[in-house]
């Protein structure tokens, strides 16, 4: 039976078909199980669910039953979980449907989705260019209209830096607004499952369909749900704190000339823009990759080759535990395991891995501060627009790239990306960070920049 | 902060990883930059935390506390899931 979830699901598969061999959105495309999902939802009518008959990426870091999960990883090459991730299972009981999952970054570790083990993901607005990382898949898949939307996940910027890169509206929720569980776990303080969209009105209907408590994550909060979004965003009267130190030295000048477009845009609202300080800013990029590092060398010790994935044969227990890990890994993440493993060794840990967490809880206090006099902080979401593919070969020179997106998710504040225009032939983004759980307020203030700033033409 | 090849050797062995000699010399040069960075911040000025202001941030994270149950109700109570005597888990061979 054909109706309008088959032709939407015929739809996104066509052009994941002309598209995708350029782009390397989809590590995996689901082609007749989601045609079989759009057919029965057509069979069975009026379905009834916010996303009934949507199609929907889903990046390959979070678990989807009987559909390959591997994390960017040959260690989880092959791997096929036996349930879908509490944010995936919200969705298809709203209809939607998963139409394949997305390329990323090893682990969701990188910015540029060139550390995927499988292929590098390109920018649709310039394919010699990244899209963005981790979640690099995802904003390609949405930006070249392969889906409305799709899910993504930030641990310092993964949502929110692609979605500046391509074009695309990218939210990562307050911590604790979604389930982690089935999200194939990075750094578990920071990460978080969010949202990529083609604009703002999609992006806050499947935030709000897959937020609340689940009994399967203790850290998701059980809080009221988002209000609405209003048709016409006002924010008249709202105050908008703009942090010194997010348009220093490194951000490049067309990229600051297209935000403070975006700010004076919304001043002729009746916004009121207020001059703060963010001193802490400094410390995000140390801060985050030592906690965020520490974290992964814990969780990703469970990748030995004896419960799930990929396992290389040894002459003991410990040697095919090395061999596995060894071959399975690629070279960022086993850099990030080794710094965590050095951060928290005996002698290291007061130096480095103590000193930071007290870092975050000042980059925290900075932002309470700050909100005592203000509604929401805006600044750019990347120093520069897109970069070129290979540009970035020297790690830490990747990591600084982070310094706009890291201190939210350090505080585990709401924050958003929205486009504000182009520099050059390249998109430039807004963020929004927000008060805790007020994702209403954040994605009030983007409804009003992406009606200053509609998308230029149809398609990149 | 210098890096050697002897110290990664010994993160190699508590990470279960074994690198080859390239791999080796190009995560100790890594290793040696990044914490040469964090170096290069300092000492921070800051004034100590202000735990009332930054409570209302970090109230999704639980304290940092070890708790001590008085014995298996009160255990179980925490459970996400239960079939009324012990933990319900997700089945592995559905």
């Amino acid at each position: 039976m054909s109706g309008p979830a088959t032709a939407n699901v015929t739809l996104a598969l066509a052009r994941i078909a002309a598209h995708d061999e350029a782009l390397g959105a989809f590590l995996a495309v689901d082609r007749e199980g989601a045609l079989g999902a759009a057919r029965a939802l057509d069979a069975q009518g009026d379905h009834g669910g916010p996303l009934t008959g949507v199609p929907i990426a889903v990046k390959d870091a979070l678990c989807t039953r009987g559909l390959r999960t591997t994390a960017g990883s040959k260690i989880l090459a092959g791997y096929v979980p036996p349930y879908d991730a509490t944010a995936v299972a919200r969705l298809r009981a709203a209809g939607a449907i998963v139409v394949g999952k997305t390329n990323l970054d090893e682990f969701s570790m990188g910015s540029s989705t060139e550390h995927s083990a499988f292929h590098a993901s390109r920018n649709p607005w310039d394919l010699a260019r990244a899209p963005g990382g981790s979640s690099g898949g995802s904003a390609v898949a949405v930006a070249a209209r392969m889906t409305p939307a799709a899910l993504g996940s930030d641990t310092g910027g993964s949502i929110r830096q692609p979605a500046s890169f391509t074009g695309v509206v990218g939210i990562k929720p307050t911590y604790g607004r979604v389930s982690r569980y089935g999200l194939i776990a990075f750094a578990s303080s920071l990460d978080q499952v969010g949202v990529l969209a083609a604009d703002v009105a999609t992006a806050d209907t499947v935030l709000r369909v897959i937020c609340g408590k689940d009994p399967h994550d203790a850290t998701s909060v059980d809080m009221p749900p988002i209000a609405p979004l209003a048709k016409e965003s006002d924010v008249y009267g709202l105050r908008i704190g703009v942090p010194a130190e997010y348009f220093a030295e490194g951000l490049d000048p067309e990229v600051e000339a297209r935000v403070r477009e975006a700010l004076r845009a919304l001043e002729a609202r009746g916004a009121v823009c207020v001059p703060v300080s963010l001193p802490s800013t400094r410390y995000a990029v140390a801060t985050y990759y030592i906690v965020a590092s520490a974290e992964a060398s814990s969780n990703l010790s469970r990748f030995d080759g004896v419960r799930y994935g990929a396992r290389v044969a040894g002459e003991s227990l410990h040697e095919m535990y090395e061999r596995t890990r060894s071959r399975g890994f690629g070279a960022e993440v086993k850099r990030r395991i080794l710094l965590g493993t050095f951060v928290l060794s005996s002698g290291y840990y007061d130096a480095y891995y103590k000193k930071a967490m007290g870092q975050r809880q000042r980059i925290a206090q900075d932002f309470a501060q700050v909100f005592r006099e203000v509604d929401v902080v805006c600044t750019p979401t990347t120093p520069t627009t897109a970069f070129r593919l290979g540009e970035k070969s020297d790690p830490l020179s990747m990591y600084l790239a982070d310094i706009y997106t890291l201190p939210a998710s350090l505080a585990g504040l709401p924050a958003l990306s929205v486009p504000c225009g182009f520099a050059g032939a390249l998109p430039v983004g807004l963020q929004v960070i927000g008060r805790p759980w007020d994702e209403a307020t954040v994605l009030r203030v983007a409804a009003a920049t992406e009606g200053d700033f509609p998308a230029r033409g149809a398609l990149p | 902060m210098i890096v050697d090849e002897t110290l990664v050797v010994r993160l190699e062995h508590l990470a279960a990883l074994s690198l080859e000699p390239e791999e080796r010399t190009r995560v100790a040069a890594d290793l040696t930059r990044f914490l040469g960075y964090v170096a290069e911040l300092g000492e921070s000025e800051a004034a100590a935390p202000d735990d009332a202001a930054a409570e209302a941030i970090t109230a999704a994270l639980r304290p940092d506390v070890v708790e001590h149950f008085a014995g298996r109700a009160e255990a179980m109570a925490a459970a996400p899931e239960l079939d009324g005597t012990a933990f319900l888990v997700p089945r592995f061979n559905p």
